[in-house]
């Protein structure tokens, strides 16, 4: 059964109901808390978009971006959402566009209804009139269910879609979007068009300086709010790295 | 954390050079045990060239290239010292050239015995060359030496070849006066000839002539054939005394020449046969350092390759100036945190 925002009922019309179909919270695995380090980091774009902007009005729709899988997009979107969440006391929405992480519990919708899926998932609650946590997660979450990223393209087209953030734009202040690899799987481009700002994240020793490039020029119309060379490591030691910056 | 900010490339705090040395370094570190093979595997590898090495006997002589201001010295072509160079200097570098040419090398492993290794194909010159050699010692002093596997052999190259180098200059020095004697020669042979057949065309025509009744007086042209006969004679004969004065001119040139040739190199110090081998433990190290050094050039060309080769981004200004954005936050791994994913699976119901 998909969980309903309080105050509708199953079966009313419009754009509230499409949002009450799609507006399914996922029992998400809070895996951890988010690193320290990088919500220090997040922070601290926050904090230069802040000065360079001269205003604390933040973007409201950020999307966390990177070239290819496994640069730590998720890690720095759900530390980005808790940022938001508890520091800025604003009312935040985590989406995960990526990859389904996780097997899903039965009960998720169709395409034609719902271009994520709808479970029903012990222990999750939605976002309307509720505290919109889950786990230690102060964030609400909205992630994709099993639907095959080659259909994601078809849902970034939807109409839906765009009525989905016109509705959620007036719930939260802050919508985090999770997107997948936008060189891999192009189709995350359509979806990035929702986006007002961006995050760009690369993994140290792994993000291919092209890549960088290819998607850099993909995302040259969105406003960038700053990059994280993510999983830095480095075997100088520590007498050496003196003479350099880093 | 660290951030890096600024408006475009040129506001990063560091350059194109900073940044390759940085992923140069970091490349290294990072797998340096690779790096580190071939240095080891070139140090072993010259230890056990260094152990082959063994010590050679040295012989040495120790000459003067100073010349006695009061006497006038030959001008011999081919030695002349230049302006730029020492004495000591001059010579020894003469008798390095003279130690590049095949007839020197000949002439000093005749004098060795060691012309029939030569032909056997036992040793080479080049080996003769690589073992012997002078070096000025001073201003004045050279220092001619040369070291072989047995002491009597080094011995005798030193000899050999400082006696060779004496030659030479002698045969430089008398090399004009001898050509002048070998000239004059031919004069005082043709000369002496002519001389012969003036001799004999005076005699024959004196014999032809009748003899003389008591107050009779030779015909005016008989007297005047006799004495054109007579001055022909003569002056062949002013030839021959010509050209033995220039002859005996030219020997004692030769024999001045030779003399003050000789007094060029003064032998101070004789050579004398080594009782010891000399220490090796110097070229040992030397051979052994030439390995390592070899081996370090290796490593580093190989951290240089895989550096240039390298597209990944590895500093915080390569993504800066990859993607366009003044703003880079660097967020370091953290090792505890990632075991700590590892050691925890997730499990959906406990989370949810």
């Amino acid at each position: 059964m998909a969980y309903l925002p309080d105050g509708f009922e199953s079966g009313d019309s419009g754009a509230h109901d499409r949002v009450a179909a799609l507006i399914t919270l996922e029992s998400l695995p809070k895996r951890s808390p988010a690193d320290s380090t990088v919500m220090s980091a997040v922070r601290y774009l926050l904090y230069r978009h802040e000065m360079e902007t001269g205003t604390t009005d933040l973007p409201q729709n950020i999307a966390v971006v990177s070239d290819a899988s496994g640069t730590g997009v998720t890690t720095v979107s759900q530390a980005l959402s808790e940022v938001l969440a508890s520091e800025r006391s604003s009312t935040v929405l985590w989406i995960d566009a990526t990859e389904t992480h996780a097997p899903l519990p039965s009960g998720t919708t169709t395409l034609r209804t719902s271009p994520w899926g709808a479970t029903d998932a012990p222990g999750a609650r939605h976002w309307a009139g509720q505290p919109p946590a889950i786990g230690a997660a102060p964030y609400s979450t909205f992630a994709r269910g099993r639907l095959s990223m080659s259909n994601l393209g078809a849902v970034s087209s939807q109409p839906a879609l765009d009525d989905l953030f016109k509705d959620l734009s007036t719930e939260f202040r802050h919508i985090v979007l999770d997107t997948p690899p936008i060189l891999s799987k192009g189709n995350s481009i359509g979806f990035l068009r929702h986006a007002d700002a961006y995050i760009l994240v690369a993994r140290h020793g792994s993000t291919a300086i092209k890549q960088i490039e290819a998607a850099s020029n993909d995302l040259r119309t969105i406003p960038s709010m700053g990059a994280i060379l993510n999983d830095y490591r480095t075997r100088s030691p520590k007498f050496v790295r003196r003479f350099f910056s880093e | 954390m660290s951030t890096a900010s600024g408006r475009g490339t040129a506001s990063l705090n560091t350059t194109p050079t900073s940044d390759f040395t940085e992923r140069l370094v970091d490349g290294f570190f990072r797998r340096w045990f690779l790096y580190l093979i071939p240095v080891v595997l070139l140090a072993g590898l010259g230890i056990d060239t260094a152990r082959t090495i063994t010590g050679e006997y040295e012989s040495y002589a120790r000459l003067s290239a100073t010349t006695n201001p009061y006497l006038e010295q030959p001008d011999i072509r081919g030695t002349e010292i230049g302006f730029y160079e020492t004495p000591a200097d001059g010579t020894a570098r003469l008798i390095n050239e003279q130690l590049q040419t095949d007839a020197f090398i000949d002439e000093v492993a005749t004098q060795s015995g060691l012309a029939e290794a030569i032909d056997d194909g036992l040793i080479t010159r080049g080996d003769i060359r690589g073992r012997l050699g002078a070096s000025a010692s001073g201003q004045n002093n050279l220092r001619v030496n040369a070291t072989w596997s047995d002491p009597t052999t080094a011995l005798v190259l030193v000899e050999s070849a400082t006696n060779g180098y004496g030659e030479y200059l002698t045969l430089l020095a008398v090399a004009d006066s001898q050509e002048a004697v070998r000239f004059w020669t031919d004069r005082r042979q043709v000369a002496s000839n002519e001389a012969d057949i003036a001799q004999d065309a005076l005699d024959s025509f004196v014999q032809r002539l009748p003899t003389l009744a008591s107050g009779e007086e030779r015909a005016t042209e008989q007297t005047l054939e006799i004495q054109r006969l007579s001055s022909a004679f003569d002056r062949a004969l002013d030839t021959v005394r010509e050209a033995q004065s220039a002859i005996d001119e030219a020997q004692f040139t030769a024999n001045q020449a030779a003399s003050s040739s000789a007094r060029q190199l003064v032998v101070i110090d004789a050579p004398i046969m080594a009782n010891d081998p000399a220490p090796v433990r110097r070229d040992q190290a030397t051979v052994v350092a030439m390995f390592i050094l070899l081996g370090l050039a290796i490593a580093f060309a190989a951290v240089l390759l895989t550096t240039l080769l390298d597209r990944a981004i590895r500093t915080r200004s390569q993504l800066a100036l990859a993607s366009g954005i003044d703003v880079v936050v660097v967020v370091p791994r953290v090792s505890k945190l990632r075991r700590k994913r590892r050691a925890q699976p997730v499990d959906l119901n406990e989370a949810a």
